[in-house]
């Protein structure tokens, strides 16, 4: 495959349908999520965005700044106490407390950040690391009424539960007693695109750009006229607030807050997450916190017996294994799950930045193969490979076995490129009616086009099915 | 407030012991932050490693205590090496990123294959000064020494004998040997030192075997003090380990062991014996783990670069 399956010029109608299509997978499969899963799976499904939430702010230290965070479930600590706290013992409403989580999160960054930012070198690696060994234990002070804040060793319950109102039972999933799940997983979804869009904003703006200049020359940076310890510690303090949020949406959803939740192992956690993601990235920290919790998950259920040994992945193990994938990613796959997303992305689509005049910069006809076009058979492959991986996975999911597991999940997955081979086949057509491809393609375009509506519409089916089902 | 001087010279030995051992692993990280300005997160379970080893080799193989921490610190100087030509090599020492995931894997795969092999429990490890051999004179005790009205034990006197011979080793090693000058050249200077022929990765691995083992004698030592070995022994030493190299000064042998044991005393006579005097009651691992994140921040404050360090000169 020598040119991608599709070429299209930026901001044109063609890349607005993809653009859309990309918009319809997301939706999909947020509104899914609530309607496919059981109720303990979506707890699993709200602890992964959490942590997705919290990687994002480390991702914004170490990623976007080039600094070194470890310390960030003291964050979340704080931010989960702070609101255990409020909720329980002074009645407050959750969204009551977000903005006192906010301050107080921003408040500890800048205290934490400080002192480190202000001298080059690894020292915050230093004293975050140190800073998550400490929280563990210091909510179990006695002194000062923290202990009975905190719950000190016996942790802290909200009684409180979350249930949607009555207005709002028409959200997928949100029905009858099993429903909190569902509900909580809505306000986690809400608040993380709140969240994005704020840090997406932050990054583009001007204190954004000079920590992003910081990273990428620190001496530059300085020459521009970056003060660079404050808006080094202005971004961890941002960094650490949107920790403590996720600290509020971890409490907001489990109910109970313990203070050996958010120990040293929890913060590699998030860094092992933002590696797994992708460094730097946006999508890399939500992609990370769901591998998080989903290969942790896997590993759980490990069981290979090797002659008088078994190597179990429910006991100790589940740790070695996160730290292999962390030293296998860090050699291997730098940029994470993102970047390999992003060479399949490469394959499939190709966009064409526009020149000043408005015109792509470099012309789209340039990159059709003319008569030479392999596209309707890649088309045709990529929609035969749905059904094809879909029964295999069916048959695969009957075999008890981790790998075959895996795959099988992996595997049915494949069907979601329906719509592809259909508009890449359609495509084909069109320009086969122009007079640009061979009569030969006529008959893979075709198949193509009838497997991947097929395809698509068994999708579809499936998801009204789910739908109707749980109603 | 109750003043109770009678017990402070108690907790000043038991402090300045501790600090020792603080002192031994602090210099295991500088060691390594010299020659590279990398904090090596491992340095813990590595040590806890060479611990278990003279377990398995002492406690279970029943070879003499000396010659299986001998063999111990000669397998962990040689894990060392291995890490860091296998692992850190290949990385840019300049992006800090890589490496500290690679010393942080390394911490969660030691941490976990130790807890497989050995579970959570602690085991004891027979303390290599327990009593007073024969045929020293009996002053008071056969564990301890009566000064200043209060028990010297011997395991203190032991572990300063032990890490003042370490250390004399050490320096001999790093001022009359070959390897220890290409060292001292690499750490000061890498580029330099590869411009005039040495071979900066050989002597990084050096540097490498030479901390691991100290972070082993370090962990052997303390072993006593925490009832015995298991895989989570190092975590908090770790962090007074940090908090000592911090204090002292990350690019300084001499300044890490002094703040280490700095760190020890602080921890033993300021909050230890100091808050019996101001709360009347123990808030021992509490207070002393939230002492050491303290010091890291007040140093970072007031003196960045420690209290022997030398202060680092950037230019552009």
């Amino acid at each position: 495959m020598s040119t991608p399956l599709v070429v299209v010029a930026k901001d044109s109608a063609e890349h607005k349908k993809w653009k859309y299509a990309q918009w319809l997978y997301l939706a999909g499969f947020l509104l899914l999520t609530p309607l496919v899963l059981e109720p303990f799976e979506i707890g699993k499904m709200n602890r992964a965005l959490v942590l997705s939430v919290a990687i994002l702010a480390v991702n914004l230290v170490v990623g976007f700044n080039g600094m070194l965070a470890l310390g960030h479930s003291a964050f979340m600590g704080i931010g989960a106490f702070v609101t255990a706290s409020m909720v329980q013992d002074e009645n407050w409403d959750y969204w009551q407390v977000i903005p006192i989580v906010l301050i107080v999160g921003f408040i500890m960054g800048v205290i934490i950040g400080l002192p480190a930012l202000r001298v080059k070198g690894l020292y915050l690696a230093l004293v975050t690391i140190a800073q998550a060994a400490v929280f563990p234990t210091l909510v179990n002070i006695d002194e000062l009424g923290i202990a009975a804040r905190t719950g000190g060793p016996n942790g802290k319950g909200v009684s409180e539960e979350v249930i949607a109102p009555d207005f709002l039972q028409w959200l997928p999933g949100v029905t009858g007693a099993r429903g909190g799940s569902a509900y909580r997983y809505w306000i986690i979804v809400v608040m993380i695109g709140i969240t994005l869009m704020l840090v997406t904003n932050y990054l583009r703006s001007r204190p954004g750009r000079a920590v992003l200049a910081i990273r990428d020359n620190e001496a530059g940076a300085a020459v521009y006229g970056v003060n660079l310890p404050v808006v080094k510690t202005m971004n961890f303090a941002i960094s650490a607030s949107i920790g403590s949020l996720a600290g509020l949406m971890w409490c907001l959803d489990k109910g109970f807050v313990a203070g050996q939740d958010f120990t040293f192992l929890l913060a590699i956690d998030l860094i092992i997450g933002l590696v797994l993601g992708g460094v730097g990235t946006i999508q890399g920290s939500i992609v990370g916190g769901l591998f998080v919790v989903w290969v942790n998950d896997l590993t759980k259920r490990i069981s290979i017996p090797l002659g008088l040994y078994t190597l179990n992945g429910d006991g100790p193990l589940a740790k070695a294994i996160f730290g292999l994938i962390l030293i296998l990613f860090t050699f291997f796959a730098p940029g994470g799950i993102v970047s390999l997303a992003r060479m399949v992305q490469a394959k499939l689509i190709r966009v064409v930045p526009l020149a000043p005049s408005g015109e792509p910069i470099q012309p789209i006809e340039s990159f059709d193969p003319g008569m030479e076009s392999t596209r309707a058979d890649a088309a045709m492959k990529l929609s035969i490979a749905g059904p094809v991986c879909l029964a295999i996975g069916w048959l695969a999911m009957n075999i008890n076995s981790l790998i075959v597991g895996v795959f099988a999940f992996g595997f049915r997955m494949i069907i979601l490129f329906a719509p592809v081979a259909v508009l890449v086949a359609t495509n084909e057509l069109k320009a086969h009616a122009e007079g640009k491809r061979p009569d030969s393609i006529k008959g893979p375009a075709n198949t193509a086009r009838l497997l991947g509506l097929l395809g698509t519409a068994f999708v579809i089916v499936y998801a009204a099915q789910r739908f109707i089902l749980n109603y | 407030m109750n003043w109770n001087f009678d017990v402070l010279p108690d907790f000043i030995f038991n402090g300045l012991s501790l600090g020792a051992i603080y002192g031994a692993v602090a210099l295991s990280l500088v060691l390594i932050f010299k020659a590279t300005t990398l904090i090596n997160f491992a340095t813990g379970e590595l040590a806890m490693l060479g611990a278990f080893l003279v377990y398995v080799l002492h406690m279970e193989q029943g070879i003499w205590l000396w010659l299986s921490m001998a063999i111990a610190m000669g397998l962990s100087a040689g894990l060392g090496v291995l890490i860091e030509r296998t692992l850190t090599r290949p990385f840019d020492p300049e992006d800090h990123l890589p490496v500290v995931l690679i010393t942080l894997g390394l911490f969660l795969i030691i941490n976990a294959v130790a807890g497989d092999i050995w579970n959570y429990q602690v085991r004891i490890l027979t303390n290599p000064f327990g009593k007073f051999p024969d045929w020293v004179p009996s002053l008071g005790g056969d564990r301890y020494v009566e000064v200043l009205g209060s028990r010297l034990k011997y395991q203190s006197i032991g572990i300063w004998l032990t890490l003042a011979l370490a250390l004399f080793a050490l320096s001999l090693i790093l001022n009359k040997t070959k390897a220890g000058l290409a060292f001292r050249a690499v750490s000061s200077n890498v580029e330099s030192a590869r411009l005039v022929g040495v071979h900066t990765g050989r002597t990084l691995g050096f540097g490498w075997a030479i901390a691991s083992a100290f972070g082993t004698l370090g962990a052997v030592l303390v072993a006593p003090q925490l009832g015995g070995v298991n895989p989570n022994m190092m975590a908090t030493i770790l962090i007074y380990a940090l908090a000592g190299a911090a204090l002292g000064g990350l690019d300084s042998q001499g300044g890490a062991v002094l703040g280490g044991i700095l760190v020890g005393l602080i921890q033993a006579v300021l909050v230890t014996w100091g808050g019996v005097v101001v709360f009347g009651q123990l808030y021992m691992s509490i207070l002393q783990l939230a002492a050491a994140f303290l010091i890291i921040l007040i140093v970072l404050l007031f003196r960045p670069a420690g209290l022997f360090g030398t202060r680092r000169v950037e230019r552009v």
